[in-house]
Order: C-alpha cells, then sequence, then structure tokens
C-alpha cells in the first residue's frame, strides 16, 4: 500500500530522512515512534505527497504521491499535530467535518445529499452528532479532535495518518481517542499511521511498531517486543531512568 | 435634496459607494479571516508607487497605480511560498518597498503631484463612468469566484494544511483570494482613498464576525455594514459639507463598537 525506497529528505542543509525505506501494507496499525527530530512527521508528509523527496522512490497504491498529488490525498487521511480550531474562525463543526468532502466532490460541484450523509454518518460514529451547530473555535481540545477524526471519515479514506494527536489531552481523551481509532481501524479496515511519543499509551489494535532515528529506520518491532534495552538504545537515556517513564513495556 | 439624485456625479458616488460596500464586504472577510489586515495598506501604497512612477515617466498614472497593486498582490502568495515566511512579513516588505519607490518617485518629479496624491486621499464624488464599471465588473467576477469555490475558500479558512491534505488545490485558492482582494482595493482607490481604505477593510468584517459565528452570515453582514458605512458617508459629506473618505470611516468605526456593545464583549 505504502513503499517507501532509499528515500532522503533535507531542510536547509540538515538530513532529517537519510535512505528510508518502510514497506506498509494494507491494515497495518503502524505506530512510528522515535525522538524529537527523527523524521517522523517528514515521513507522514513525503507520504501524502505535502514534501517531495530529494532522493529515493516512494508509492501509495502504486502512483507517486508527488506526481498525483490531489488524487492520492483524496485517498489519504491526514490529522495533523497543532491543528486545532481558532476562535476567530466562524465555522460549525458541520462546516469542519464537511471540509473532508470538498476534496472528494472536486471544483465546479456543490455538497449534495450524499455529502451530507456521509459527514452525518461520520458525526454519528465519532459519537458528536450533538456538536453539530457548536462554533468549532469553542470545543475542548479532547472534542475537537474528535472532529477532525469525523472530518476524514467523512472522507472515506484508505489510509490514516496520526501525527501525535494525543498531544495537549487529557488522560481521559487521550483513553478515548485511542479507542477510537482502534475501533475505526478494526471497523473500516484501514491502513494507520500513528506517530507517537506516549509509549504507554499506545492504542490497542497497533500490530507494528517502527522506531526512526536520525532519519533511519532504527528498528522495525513487526515480528518482536521491543524492550527497556532497545529503547534506550533509541533515544540515548539511560534504561533504569526511561522506564520510569514508560514502564515495562511491551508490544 | 432629492434633487441631488438627479446629477450624474452623484449617481456615480451612490453606485460606487454600494459597490466598494459589497466589494470590499467580502474581500474583508477573506482579509480578515486569513490575518492579512494590512494587504490594504501595501496594495494602497503600490498603487500610490504606480501613480508616481506613471508621472515620472509620463505614463498614465491611473494605469500604472494599477500595474503596480495587481503586481504586488500577485507576488504576496508565491513569495511567501519561496521564503516560508508569513505573507504578513511579505506583505510588510512589499510596502516598505512600494513605499521607497513612491517618495523616490516623488522627490525625482519636477511638476505637480496631485494626481498621485489623489489615490492616497480619494475622491466619492469625482468618480467617473468608467470607475462604476470597473468596479461592477470586479464585484460581480468576486462574487462569481465566492460562489464557484465557496466549499474550498472555506477550508482554506480553516486550515490550508488541512485543505491540501484533503485534496484541494489550497495554493490556488489562496493565491486567487490575495490577487482578487488586491484587484478589488486597487479599484477602490478612487471611491475611498489608500489610507482610508484600511478602515472599510477591515470594520465592516470585524463587526460582521463579532455578530456571527456563521460564515455566510458574516459575508451578508460586512456587505451590509460596509454599505451603510459608505451611503452614510456619501449622505452626511453632502448634508454637512465634510469629506466623505473620513465619514466613512467613522460611520464603519461606530458600527464596529455598536457590534460590540450588542455581543456583550465577552468574545464568546
Amino acid at each position: 500500500m505504502i513503499k517507501i525506497q532509499k528515500v532522503s529528505k533535507s531542510f536547509s542543509g540538515k538530513k532529517v530522512l537519510s535512505e528510508i525505506s518502510l514497506d506498509i501494507k494494507k491494515q497495518d496499525f503502524v505506530a512510528i515512534i522515535g525522538p524529537n527530530g527523527a523524521g517522523k512527521t517528514c515521513l507522514l508528509r513525503i507520504i501524502n505527497g505535502l514534501f517531495i523527496p530529494d532522493e529515493g522512490k516512494i508509492r501509495v497504491f502504486d502512483l507517486d504521491p508527488v506526481k498525483n498529488g490531489l488524487f492520492v490525498r483524496k485517498k489519504i487521511g491526514f490529522i495533523f499535530q497543532n491543528e486545532f480550531i481558532t476562535r476567530d474562525v466562524p465555522l460549525s463543526v458541520n462546516d469542519v467535518v464537511s471540509v473532508g468532502r470538498v476534496g472528494v466532490k472536486g471544483l465546479f460541484k456543490n455538497l449534495d445529499k450524499e455529502d451530507f450523509e456521509s459527514v452525518r454518518n461520520a458525526m454519528d460514529e465519532v459519537g458528536i452528532s450533538d456538536l453539530v451547530n457548536r462554533p468549532a473555535g469553542f470545543l475542548s481540545g479532547g472534542e475537537q479532535r474528535k472532529v477532525s477524526i469525523a472530518r476524514e471519515l467523512a472522507r472515506d479514506v484508505e489510509i490514516l495518518l496520526l501525527d501525535e494527536i494525543l498531544m495537549n489531552l487529557d488522560p481521559a481523551s487521550q483513553m478515548e481517542i485511542n479507542n477510537l481509532i482502534t475501533r475505526i481501524y478494526e471497523k473500516h479496515k484501514l491502513t494507520v499511521v500513528f506517530v507517537t511519543h506516549l509509549l504507554r499509551y499506545l492504542p490497542e489494535g497497533i500490530n507494528r511498531v517502527v522506531a526512526l532515528k536520525n532519519g533511519k529506520v532504527f528498528s522495525d518491532f513487526s515480528n518482536q517486543d521491543f524492550n527497556s534495552k532497545d529503547l534506550s538504545r533509541l533515544y540515548d537515556v539511560d534504561e533504569e531512568n526511561l522506564k520510569k517513564y514508560v514502564g515495562n513495556f511491551k508490544l | 435634496m432629492w434633487e441631488i439624485l438627479s446629477y450624474s456625479y452623484f449617481q456615480n458616488a451612490l453606485l460606487g459607494s454600494i459597490l466598494a460596500g459589497i466589494g470590499l464586504g467580502i474581500v474583508g472577510v477573506w482579509v480578515v479571516l486569513l490575518r492579512i489586515p494590512f494587504v490594504g495598506v501595501a496594495i494602497s501604497h503600490a498603487a500610490f508607487a504606480g501613480s508616481v512612477i506613471g508621472l515620472l515617466f509620463g505614463v498614465d498614472p491611473v494605469l500604472m497605480a494599477i500595474v503596480f497593486s495587481l503586481l504586488a498582490s500577485i507576488l504576496i502568495g508565491p513569495i511567501a511560498e519561496k521564503s516560508g515566511l508569513e505573507a504578513n512579513v511579505i506583505i510588510g516588505i512589499i510596502f516598505s518597498l512600494v513605499l521607497g519607490i513612491a517618495f523616490l518617485g516623488l522627490g525625482l518629479i519636477k511638476g505637480p503631484k496631485t494626481e498621485a496624491f489623489n489615490l492616497i486621499w480619494g475622491s466619492i464624488l469625482t468618480l467617473s463612468r468608467v470607475n462604476i464599471y470597473l468596479n461592477a465588473g470586479i464585484t460581480f467576477f468576486v462574487i462569481l469566484f465566492l460562489l464557484f469555490f465557496g466549499k474550498e475558500i472555506k477550508a482554506v479558512f480553516y486550515n490550508r494544511e488541512v485543505a491540501a491534505s484533503c485534496g484541494i488545490p489550497e495554493k490556488f485558492i489562496f493565491f486567487s483570494l490575495l490577487f482578487l482582494s488586491g484587484f478589488v482595493i486597487c479599484l477602490n482607490l478612487n471611491t475611498i482613498g489608500g489610507i482610508l481604505i484600511f478602515s472599510l477593510l477591515i470594520n465592516p468584517p470585524s463587526a460582521a464576525r463579532i455578530l456571527t459565528h456563521s460564515l455566510s452570515k458574516m459575508y451578508l453582514l460586512s456587505i451590509l455594514f460596509g454599505i451603510i458605512a459608505c451611503l452614510s458617508g456619501l449622505f452626511f459629506s453632502y448634508v454637512f459639507s465634510v469629506p466623505a473618505g473620513a465619514t466613512i470611516i467613522i460611520v464603519s468605526s461606530l458600527i464596529f463598537i455598536i457590534s460590540m456593545v450588542l455581543r456583550g464583549g465577552n468574545g464568546s
């Protein structure tokens, strides 16, 4: 579904991704972990064609996401790390979730009954139907995350890229969003790439953990548990100290 | 009093006011929601620089004003994109550049410079039919653009990155919004002037935003407030023989204050 071969990407002379290769199959639920600056967000942006690789090859649905950007992005959902809605934009929850249908619909066509049904179904599934007419900028962080998830669900995507979507949420909201993502993954048979720092709180559905370090794949824990030794090497932190933060972590 | 309506200069002023209210009411919403309020100042000073250069080289100053302001509005988006800086920063750079060009030109012009300053102060009572046709044309085009690309514009207001990731051609929409805003501002400089246009661009949509959480209502209220400000400015200007541009701005500011009072001022 997503094939990344020897992809490199630099910004201002600094190599963020360095000849990275990764093969993500249909219905993989992959957690991408790693230190800050390891290239996690950059990798997501390259997958959906927002960044152009300097070197290497990337194929999504067997297509180049840069050359076929608009088409490929219609099938890839992306929730950004900092996409909280500001109060000065006068959009309701319904408006924001409907944005998901805009790209699907294409130019010069108004959203129709079918689109609004998708929007309604997505809001029902995420549990925000009661917020439909509320100004989106006035919602809590957890509610805003659900609105973003509903927006991507309304698009009927096949791949979901989630960039640290648990950041700035309280523990209850983190659990709720994790459960929601697992439920959506199972129900819609999606391929999910989940970038996170919260190693203790990975969604239950995750079946693969890929660790990035210095723009390379440090470890791909597809078939093994990763232990505190691996994490210690990944983050360059003393093993005992790391345990206090992430516990005895097992996939 | 009503005989004034039979004079063609007043008819032009009336039509110009309504068109300014509609055009600036719509692009004002764009400018406020894209958080680039100073685009009005940069574009109007680009027009000023253009007219100065026109006078200097013996080319029609109005034509050069249009060329310069359109050039400025076309350049903001791509330069911001290429440099990775905020559009607001590029607006500041363009503003200082055109101001430099304008002052350089003013220093070099030997003859009268009044024509260049006309664009800075504006003169609603001297609008020609050509002005009206041009304003009507661009206002019509802006309305069409809004009708055709309304849902994409909404997505860009929400979040440009999200819009791009949803497969929406957000760059085309964003650049078009900047360009059309520049075009509308440029063609309305004769109506209200380069310095005062800033208020007419910002006050009506801001007052509208205070009163509603709905984007479509914000557009309608912004247009309504723009028209009210322009027409009442014209009325007071006629009745009390005061400058129309300044009166328009004071009325639009009053509308903003009244909106705040009506809303209760708690920002919710």
